[in-house]
């Protein structure tokens, strides 16, 4: 199927998708308006600048049809013990192909307000049209647009100024292929109060056996003032799933936020997120690891805008390529021309293991301000040959000492997740992946 | 704080008061072809120069390659639609016949010379460095030629190289910058008028630097030259190239090509200091500057080295890159970039590994000041079958005042397991314990912050020949006077 043809494909089904809801007329025109941007921009080739690296073309030739009405495949216990994670007590949200399963979701926090997109939608909660309204990055990327007239379901949390929550929220996607794959469009929405402090894990389960579903998330989340927010996306069972996501965070006066990405699998993985600081003293920091031993692609894309002074932003994702896989770093700081005594740093080191395998950065700045402090590396290169003889002379096997050394490379970002029983997860699966025993 | 406030505003006014020393013209009779373009005029300016037929076939070419492209749009400046017909695309001090000492040479040319500070006599004789000088895109004179002839070197300007050494010209030219390559090369290959032509047999070291000026002199003219540099196996040459164009309320557009071949075990040194006229205060007027420079180390264990310092064009637009296709070939890119008031740079360089153990470096220096916008744009690429290619990248960006912009676009293309590259970037503006520092020792603001600028500017400025870099010194001091905050 040719991009034009799925494109086509893409907008008829908007149209079965619009007339089988009910929804409020704002989010009507809203909707509406996103699949003519959708419509006049199409899918976008390697000719984007957006899209050099990721051929998404090639992607979509079996033409995922898009969801039009709410799944009815039920999560199983193996799913869910797919998505354990040992030792982690949590508030849990489980969703199957979008739909919100509430059987399988447990609430333990009496603060944590959660609601599922759609009675949102029905109640006429603000959250949504707010959220649908201030979508950021669309420019560069139309699955955002396509996200936005196609959603079908998600979450919208809410976390009151000062609440307490005793448990990290851990909301777990499960994509099951029926018949034909499809496109299912999810979107988050967290609105997060003021003194408050919130932790998200987000696991994504796709692509088991032959098929895999499209899935196309947007995660909004607004960060109040003097608030702490963790948000960890794991992306560890996506054996050969098509998975795209754009995350957008706006971070208020004196709060922090931080945004954590593992990725070890996927046929195809685009992983968006956008950081805006507006409140002076304000914090992003974004954390990625990437390891690969087979044929996927990742492509990593964060952009920290900082429009107001005194804030700061940290970056590093780390890719450890092996096989014939590609990674794709794309960062970018942008500093406006007012924000002044910014300070913003930006890393992305990667090991090549394999002569197939391929990485691509860009990292990039842009300012406009003069008494900033900013500063981006890449390196890409191999282990340290020194540091490998010297853990040879000391006993190890060769292998060995690879293993450990690239562990360690792996361990400086996993060593900045700040939820004990998932910290201990990803050392285990990252020293499974590595070999090491 | 008042005072301080006080001195800002004393400094603006300097700012927009310091002026483009190089902004006359010189009244020479000048020979122009019709405003705009069409193969009518492509063999014009063929016919005019006397060419054999390939060249024109080449050119048509090229002409008819150009006009199925469209113009880049991507780089990060800003500028209005260019009217690629209302330019007269050949510019020509009128020449009455061929010239043979420097006596001959149209008096008022030469003091165009004098004012430049470049005055062929002198450079003759204290120096020792062999200038082609182009006006307009024609080449005026070139010096020391036969001295440079006793050793097989050839060094003169393109159309003469055409016609006395078709053989040479035709084996390399577009080896490099093939016709078709972007939209400003080939509208160059369609149109250039003259430039330089440098050959350099086997084994030979060339004794002395080799210099090119280019000036713009006449009104509503583009220059397009293009210069071409062969290194025979085993040869060694430095090549420098000098710009500078008066000050005129219209853009001009320069968009030249450069082209280096090093065979095995050659080496060749380019370096530019690039004047031209900046435009005025408000950002009128200025030199479209749209270049595309790209070496190949062809042969084995071959270097090319760019150096280039950056002060003058309303709008830059450049990257001189290196293929490093022999293996053990050294590619390196040196790069001081300043842009004042209005000016847009979006520059930086590519290198292309191909060949095994091939290695680059590039140290790019931008410093803006004014309302400018400056870009480092770069491509580090590492072919399958480079093994262990190496390469180290630094861009820094220093901003003076906070209405510029520094940017940096660096792209990083690895497909290979043994390759090393490390690329780093920071931005900042000048430490504010540094001027402490050095005003404490009794500099004023301004001396201080060209002292700091030096130093920043060092690991580049360096790499200059001796002449060049005394003159680039100066330039940075003028083109940033007064932008102290």
């Amino acid at each position: 199927m040719t991009a034009s043809d799925y494109t086509a494909q893409l907008i008829a089904s908007y149209k079965v998708f619009e007339m089988q809801r009910e929804e409020p007329e704002a989010l009507i025109n809203a909707r509406q308006r996103a699949i003519r941007h959708f419509e006049q921009h199409g899918l976008p080739t390697r000719k984007h600048e957006e899209w050099k690296y990721t051929n998404i073309g090639k992607y979509l030739k079996e033409g995922f049809a898009a969801r039009t009405q709410l799944a009815t495949e039920e999560a199983t216990s193996a799913d869910l013990d797919w998505a354990a994670i040992p030792e982690l007590e949590a508030n849990r949200l489980v969703f199957i192909n979008g739909r919100y399963d509430a059987g399988h979701s447990e609430i333990k926090d009496a603060a944590l307000q959660f609601t599922p997109i759609n009675e949102a939608i029905a109640n006429g909660h603000p959250a949504v049209m707010e959220a649908v309204e201030k979508v950021v990055n669309a420019e560069k990327d139309p699955f955002i647009w396509l996200n936005e007239a196609l959603f079908t379901d998600g979450t919208v949390i809410e976390v009151a100024d000062k609440a307490e929550l005793q448990y990290p929220v851990y909301l777990i996607h499960i994509e099951k292929p029926g018949e034909q794959p499809t496109l299912d469009c999810i979107r988050n929405i967290m609105t997060v109060g003021k003194n408050t402090k919130v932790q998200v894990i987000q696991n994504y389960l796709n692509g088991a056996g032959q098929q895999s579903n499209l899935a196309n998330h947007l995660t909004q989340v607004a960060v109040g003032e003097n608030s702490i927010v963790e948000w960890y996306n794991l992306q560890y069972h996506l054996d050969n799933a098509l998975h795209l996501s754009n995350f957008e965070a706006t971070i208020q006066r004196n709060a922090r936020f931080a945004n954590y990405v593992f990725t070890t699998s996927g046929e195809l993985v685009r992983n968006t997120s956008n950081m805006k600081l507006l409140g002076e003293g304000a914090d992003a920091h974004m954390y990625g690891l990437y390891q690969f031993t087979g044929s996927e692609h990742v492509d990593n894309r964060t952009l920290v805008d900082h429009a107001v002074p005194h804030c700061t932003s940290d970056e590093l994702y780390k890719g450890i390529m092996d096989g014939t896989a590609t990674a794709v770093f794309n960062g970018k700081i942008i500093v406006r021309p007012d924000a002044q005594k910014t300070n913003a740093f930006q890393h992305n080191p990667n090991i090549i293991l394999s002569d197939d395998a391929a990485v691509y950065s860009k990292p990039q700045l842009e300012i406009f301000a003069d008494d900033v402090k900013c500063s981006h590396g890449a390196t890409s290169g191999q282990l340290d040959e020194d540091a490998l003889f010297y853990l040879q002379q000391r006993g190890l096997s060769l292998d060995d000492a690879r293993g450990l050394l690239t562990y360690a490379f792996a361990n400086e970002v996993i060593d900045k997740v700040n939820v004990p029983a998932l910290q201990a997860y990803l050392q285990k699966t990252i020293q499974g992946n590595l070999l090491i025993h | 704080m008042a005072n301080k406030e006080q001195q800002q505003d004393q400094v603006l006014q300097e700012v927009t008061q310091g002026e483009y020393k190089y902004g006359w013209t010189t009244n020479i009779e000048q020979e122009f072809a019709p405003k705009g373009l069409n193969e009518d005029i492509v063999r014009f300016i063929s016919a005019k120069k006397n060419e054999p037929e390939w060249m024109l076939e080449w050119r048509l070419k090229a002409f008819r390659n150009w006009q199925k492209m469209k113009e880049p749009r991507w780089p990060n400046v800003q500028y209005p639609p260019i009217d690629y017909q209302a330019i007269s695309y050949y510019a020509a001090p009128k020449k009455k016949k061929q010239l043979d000492s420097l006596d001959e040479v149209d008096p008022e040319l030469l003091e165009t010379f004098n004012k430049l500070g470049i005055s062929l006599e002198e450079q003759k004789r204290l120096t020792g460095v062999a200038v082609d000088a182009v006006v307009d895109s024609v080449s005026v004179k070139t010096t020391f030629k036969d001295k440079l002839a006793e050793m097989g070197i050839v060094f003169c300007s393109m159309s003469e190289a055409i016609q006395e050494h078709p053989e040479l010209v035709k084996k390399w030219i577009g080896s490099v910058v093939p016709t078709s390559d972007n939209f400003f090369a080939a509208l160059n290959s369609a149109v250039f008028s003259d430039g330089s032509f440098c050959y350099i047999p086997k084994g030979v070291r060339c004794p002395m630097e080799l210099s090119t000026y280019f000036r713009i002199n006449a009104a509503g003219t583009g220059q397009f030259e293009r210069t071409l540099i062969v290194a025979e196996e085993g040869s060694y040459v430095s090549y420098l190239e000098g710009c500078t164009a008066p000050m005129r309320d219209e853009n001009q557009l320069h968009a030249a090509v450069v082209e280096i071949v090093a065979l095995d075990n050659a080496e060749v040194k380019y370096s530019t200091v690039q004047n031209w006229y900046p435009g005025d205060k408000e950002g009128k007027g200025g030199v479209y500057n749209f270049v595309t420079k790209r070496g190949i180390c062809k042969g084995d264990n071959s270097k090319i080295s760019w150096t280039q310092v950056e002060t003058g064009s309303a709008v830059t637009w450049k990257y001189p890159s290196v293929i490093l296709k022999g293996n053990n070939a050294i590619g390196e890119f040196y790069s001081v970039a300043v842009t004042n008031n209005y000016q847009q740079a979006d520059t930086g360089t590519k290198m292309i590994h191909l060949g095994n153990n091939t290695r680059s470096r590039i140290i790019s220096k931008g410093i803006s000041a004014g309302r400018s916008q400056n870009s480092y744009r770069g491509l580090v690429q590492i072919g399958k079958g480079a093994k262990n290619a190496r390469n180290f990248s630094q861009c820094d960006s220093l901003l003076i005042g906070d209405k510029c912009g520094a940017h940096t676009f660096p792209y990083l293309e690895v497909k290979n397991s043994g390759a090393q590259i490390e690329h780093e970037a920071t931005t900042s503006k000048i430490g504010e314990d540094q001027m402490f520092y050095c005003m404490q020792r009794g500099m004023d603001e301004e001396e201080a912050t060209a002292l700091i600028i030096n130093g920043f500017s060092k690991e580049v400025l360096k790499n200059l020949p001796m002449e060049f870099a005394v003159e680039a010194q100066k330039l940075l001091a003028i083109s940033l006077e007064g932008s102290v905050g």
